[in-house]
């Protein structure tokens, strides 16, 4: 087998072993859903939202609720690495560690994409409007592929410290934020049919951030495992 | 005309020579404070 | 190490020269702005400890990259001193502005992408200290504070980007001025702020100096070397 496939197929079994523990244990995307559903009732109650100030704020609301829910999930598969001593074995493993960084990034990626999946039909009737759309899928997708390989490596570095898991949000949300940025003012163009050059100049800003982030995790992964 | 902002100038330079102060002071503190750690164990060494 | 070097003296004495020379410069021999008034002359120092503050940070993930590369700890004390002394004068940048957008447009706060990437930036060096506190062991302290400091860096001309660009499509009102420091500088301004930013840049390398020696003997102190 040529490394390349050798290295593609590394990356899919680590991503059909979370699968797999995530079926089993079904550990991470419930509770980040109900998570995210919470938010949306407390953001609510908290702003005493109006109808028609909820339409302008939805797109705020969804990305606020994904980034909060996915820090649980981020940390949730990480942490499930070290119980057991599991990453040390992954790490034993004659692979390339970066094939390790792109398989749980994967992972991550998809399970909080799936979680976005589903809120967007609850925020379609929550806050009245369509957001089943294509396009919006597409930011969607290209937004949290940057925030969750960020967060993942993230993860993997709060995981190492004596405050293990608590530190993730506070290390993730400051150097997140101008893909959040980008995100929720892509969303919020979409969904109120702006055409594509409204938004083009935060598509290319979340393209960077994908292009970033995961150069990062490529570069960084190994170091911030070394023992 | 200009504004009369003269009491804002004064505590706009004020708060800055303020900070930098307390961090000055801050730094002195606390290389004192390794001084005395540093010579505490010195003589635990030569004892 | 514990006696404090001869050249250090020398340099704090030049600091604090150049330090009040600017301020008098500043106080006495520049025009007063025409609508501002005197609370522009803030501008000065209000730049001047943005840019040094700006500095130290990437000063600070240079260093991080030389300690991955080198895997010496000194790299790591300049990284920690650099990030320490940014903090400060990112403070002094924030809270500076804060006074001078208080009367001009009269709030406290504006939602500015210069100010606004300066807060974020001052967020994220706070969380590199609340990582640091909570590695213990040196080497993978210095490791992982010089990962976390070099992607704290890369991904601030990104923060400052989209607040601008965020900024361009939601536009703030600002009666006078039109924005921030739109007055013109005429060349005695333009002086005086040059100045400025070298002496900061030169206060900026002073409160570095002694924040380096600190990191340094309370690093022999932990360790037990003399």
């Amino acid at each position: 087998m040529n490394p390349f496939n050798r290295y593609l197929k590394t990356i899919w079994q680590i991503f059909k072993k979370d699968i797999r523990v995530e079926w089993r244990g079904r550990q991470g995307i419930p509770v980040m859903l109900v998570f995210a559903l919470l938010i949306v009732f407390l953001f609510n109650f908290a702003l005493q939202l109006s109808p028609d100030l909820q339409a302008e704020l939805a797109a705020g609301l969804l990305w606020v609720a994904l980034a909060f829910a996915s820090t649980l999930g981020l940390n949730r598969s990480i942490a499930s690495e070290r119980e057991n001593n599991a990453l040390d074995g992954l790490l034993l493993a004659p692979v390339d560690r970066s094939a390790i960084f792109f398989g749980k990034s994967l992972s991550n990626f998809v399970f909080t994409f799936l979680v976005a999946l589903i809120l967007l039909p609850v925020f379609s009737v929550f806050y009245n409007q369509n957001m089943l759309n294509l396009r919006l899928i597409f930011i969607i997708l290209l937004g949290l592929g940057s925030y969750t390989s960020l967060g993942t490596l993230l993860a993997v570095l709060s995981i190492q410290t004596r405050a293990r898991d608590v530190l993730l949000p506070v290390l993730l949300f400051p150097l997140a934020l101008p893909i959040l940025i980008a995100a929720v003012e892509s969303s919020r163009l979409v969904l109120g049919s702006h055409p594509v050059s409204d938004y083009q100049s935060w598509l290319f800003l979340l393209i960077a951030g994908n292009i970033l982030f995961i150069g990062v995790g490529l570069l960084f992964f190994e170091t911030i495992l070394e023992e | 005309m200009p504004a009369n902002t003269l009491t804002d100038m004064i505590l706009g330079f004020s708060v800055i020579i303020g900070i930098l102060f307390l961090y000055i002071l801050s730094l002195t503190l606390r290389f004192k404070q390794e001084k005395r750690k540093a010579s505490l164990k010195n003589r635990r060494n030569i004892a | 190490m514990i006696n404090k070097p001869k050249l250090l003296t020398v340099f704090d004495i030049l600091t604090a020269l150049t330090l009040l020379g600017a301020l008098a410069l500043i106080l006495f021999w520049t025009p007063v702005e025409i609508t501002m008034g005197p609370v522009q002359k803030v501008f000065y120092f209000h730049v001047s400890a943005a840019w040094a503050g700006m500095l130290a940070f990437v000063a600070a993930g240079a260093a991080g990259a030389g300690y991955l590369i080198t895997r010496k700890l000194h790299w790591d004390w300049v990284s920690l001193s650099a990030v320490e002394v940014g903090l400060v004068f990112g403070l002094i940048a924030i809270l500076s502005g804060m006074i001078w957008a208080q009367p001009i447009w009269n709030t406290w706060w504006v939602w500015e992408p210069r100010l606004t990437t300066t807060a974020i930036m001052e967020l994220i060096y706070l969380a590199y200290f609340i990582l640091r506190s909570s590695l213990e062991t040196p080497e993978k302290r210095a490791r992982l504070s010089a990962v976390f400091a070099i992607i704290s860096v890369i991904t601030v001309p990104l923060t400052f980007f989209s607040i601008r660009l965020f900024r361009t499509i939601h536009p703030v009102v600002i009666a006078p001025g039109g924005g921030d420091s739109a007055f013109s500088m005429t060349p005695c301004m333009l002086r005086a702020f040059l100045i400025s930013l070298g002496v900061f840049t030169i206060l900026l390398v002073d409160l570095f100096w002694h924040r380096y020696r600190l990191a340094k003997l309370n690093y022999k102190n932990q360790t037990g070397e003399n």
